[in-house]
């Protein structure tokens, strides 16, 4: 080929510098050597501005004469000496090295970083799940070739062998899981097949509450106060523990007492469920694709919900608004009553408020369908409730919406069912009237031994010299624990229609919404903040 | 838990319960759409009226377990449109709205008292657009 000089000498000036050298010379200590004399050999050799082959020690001096930049110059430069160098260890010294340090790190997480222990945690519990559940799937599917049917069959076998140790690994899990695993059971009809369901079913009667010293503990620092400073009287036992955090029930010292009540309950925080709340959700996001992808929606939005109830804070401030707004709306506290917030005591992980003694929602929807069972001769709720289910879901089957008469629902099988059927609405209310009438031949009763306990209790005051008001009023308690305490002042359908009525108004008109729910109906400890029962509270309270 | 609703949010949820006690399904499922409410059936990007407006009734009104007519007449099991459905974008209104609208229902159920939501906060709901104008 001939070329000008210009063009010869544009080439080599402009060649790569990398090409410029020749590996064949250096590379001495490189166990491909002859691989690479071999790439050299396909190489178009290095030719000077005559169109002669040079050699490397030419090559330089070519390199150095000519007018070559100092950064071209590097790269040669750094292959010249990482050839001297020898590396120090072998490869097998570097993995070696590598696994250590991984280890270490691995270790140190675990035992400083909490989120990641729970990470661990939650997937050493989760793993064998999901393994399992590949298996099952894929030998069906893939192997075994079965049908639709048979695929439903193993995995119902499977969901019934995994669901207990779901289950246990949310208990141990505590905290968000808990959390989850109570609403999924409630509002999970539909998406979770009914065996979990059901294993999931008792995490709504509440957890194992946490001991008197670790709850003082976190009110002592989350306040900074000590428990004599705050509380003139504390119960060690909780009215309700919960997934997320317990109540205590507690009596204010006097300095604390910014209301006339003096009669607190302090909502207290579990201090790891805000801490791990990432940790957790990240977790539960990652078991979901794995299992459900199609709920990824679902799962994203119980991060965006559960994100702000962390911080009581923020709960009391919303609290204060919704009251304003109730307020001004002209429903509190003709209507409902919202428990105050007591400000001394409120910070991020410790709530304290007003008590309103009443009962909660659930004891009252209970007490109408023992009572209701009763007055038709059933042996107990729970064979109404069952017969109610079936009716309920006639209901729903046929459009739902409001029934045609009130009551009617309870209103069951057998032959009374059929005669109050032929009577309509006119027998629902008169037996609903019996069944009340017999109740309050009992509460006169039980005011009667009530009247002689409050004349002990008078007695014992003169004695020993103390509050008779709160021994009353734990005597009182005492009754509604039985289930027996003015229960007959509760006109269930019109305490549900002011509930409605007022979640109306927060929702549209002030839209800050008490989005609490009744799911926990059977706390006591989540009936202090929520209107479901402070409704009730309300009606409750003796004139 | 006291959640917070956005002026924008509290409006659409005022429209939505007009249209549901309306029964106006198509106004109910414009609103949905209009805020980005998004769902598949059987794979299908474009719900219909019909399952948009039956959705928006398990949210704030009722729980109707009937058989759902789409709008091609097709007489579809409300179980099987549970099980064909896939919500891709749910706006806060509707997240909301069900959580709260669930719990109502759901409570008048367990007290064997069903009802209609979208009956009972009607005039609220106009009482909310009639402010916001």
């Amino acid at each position: 080929m001939i070329t000008t000089p210009n063009q010869r000498a544009l080439t080599n000036d402009y060649r790569h510098p990398l090409l410029l050298f020749n590996p064949s010379s250096v590379a001495v200590h490189s166990p491909k050597k002859q691989a690479s004399n071999d790439i050299n050999m396909c190489r178009p050799p290095a030719t000077n501005n005559e169109g002669k082959t040079i050699k490397l020690q030419d090559q330089r001096s070519t390199l150095s004469s000519s007018s070559v930049s100092f950064c071209t110059s590097v790269p040669v430069l750094l292959a010249n000496l990482s050839s001297i160098i020898r590396p120090p260890y072998s490869l097998r010294r570097v993995l070696l090295l590598l696994f250590v340090f991984s280890f270490v790190s691995l270790a140190s997480l675990y035992t400083c970083h909490r989120g990641f222990r729970r990470t661990i945690q939650f997937w050493r519990g989760m793993t064998p799940l999901v393994l399992k559940y590949k298996y099952v799937t894929i030998k069906a599917e893939k192997f075994d070739r079965v049908n639709p049917e048979e695929l439903e069959r193993r995995l119902n076998i499977y969901r019934e062998q995994t669901a207990p140790k779901l289950v246990e690994l949310i208990l141990n899990m505590k905290g968000i899981y808990v959390k989850l695993g109570q609403v999924m059971s409630t509002v999970g009809q539909g998406l979770l097949p009914q065996v979990y369901l059901d294993a999931l079913r008792p995490l709504q009667n509440g957890v194992p509450p946490r001991s008197y010293a670790e709850i003082s503990n976190i009110i002592e620092e989350s306040t900074g106060k000590s428990m004599e400073e705050l509380f003139l009287q504390f119960d060690e036992v909780p009215i309700g523990s919960a997934s997320i955090a317990q109540v205590h029930r507690a009596t204010l010292r006097p300095s604390h007492s910014t209301i006339p009540p003096k009669r607190v309950v302090v909502k207290v925080q579990y201090p790891e469920v805000a801490q791990l709340f990432d940790a957790d959700l990240s977790n539960l996001e990652l078991a979901t694709r794995l299992f459900s992808p199609e709920y990824m929606e679902i799962t994203k939005s119980l991060r965006k919900r559960h994100e702000n109830e962390l911080d009581f804070t923020k709960e009391a401030a919303n609290l204060i608004h919704v009251t304003r707004d109730m307020q001004r709306y002209g429903v509190e506290p003709s209507l409902v009553r919202i428990p105050r917030v007591i400000y001394d005591i409120c910070t991020k992980d410790v709530l304290a408020m007003e008590y309103l003694e009443g009962i909660s929602l659930g004891d009252a929807i209970d007490l109408e369908q023992r009572r209701v069972a009763k007055a038709l001769g059933m042996h107990d709720g729970d064979e109404l409730k069952t017969a109610l289910a079936t009716k309920m879901r006639k209901h729903f089957e046929n459009g739902g919406g409001v029934a045609n008469n009130e009551g009617d629902m309870m209103m069951l099988s057998g032959n009374r069912a059929k005669l109050i059927n032929v009577f309509g609405p006119s027998a629902a209310a008169l037996l609903r009237t019996y069944a009340l009438l017999k109740d309050e031949i009992e509460n006169v009763i039980l005011s009667v031994f009530k009247f002689g306990s409050m004349i002990r209790i008078n007695w014992m005051k003169d004695r020993h010299n103390f509050d008779s008001v709160e021994v009353i009023h734990d005597d009182a308690m005492m009754i509604s624990n039985n289930g027996k305490k003015r229960t007959s002042r509760v006109n269930l359908g019109r305490a549900l229609k002011t509930l409605v009525h007022v979640h109306g108004i927060q929702l549209l008109l002030s839209g800050v919404y008490n989005g609490e729910s009744c799911i926990h109906k059977e706390h006591f400890a989540l009936f202090i903040r929520s209107l479901l029962t402070i409704s009730l509270c309300s009606r409750s309270t003796p004139r | 838990m006291v959640g917070r609703l956005s002026p924008h949010d509290r409006e659409a949820i005022a429209k939505t319960i007009v249209a549901l006690s309306n029964n106006d399904k198509q106004t109910t499922a414009r609103i949905l759409r209009e805020n980005g409410y998004a769902a598949t059936f059987r794979d299908n990007e474009n719900v219909d009226d019909a399952t948009l407006h039956r959705f928006a009734t398990f949210c704030l009104d009722k729980f109707d377990l009937s058989p759902i007519t789409l709008d091609n007449g097709e007489v579809v099991d409300t179980m099987e449109l549970f099980r064909n459905i896939r919500e891709k974008s749910i706006p806060t209104f509707v997240e909301d709205g069900r959580r709260l609208g669930g719990l109502l229902m759901g409570v008048n159920a367990q007290a064997a008292r069903p009802i209609s939501l979208a009956k009972e906060w009607k005039s609220i709901a106009q009482q909310a657009l009639r402010k916001k104008k």
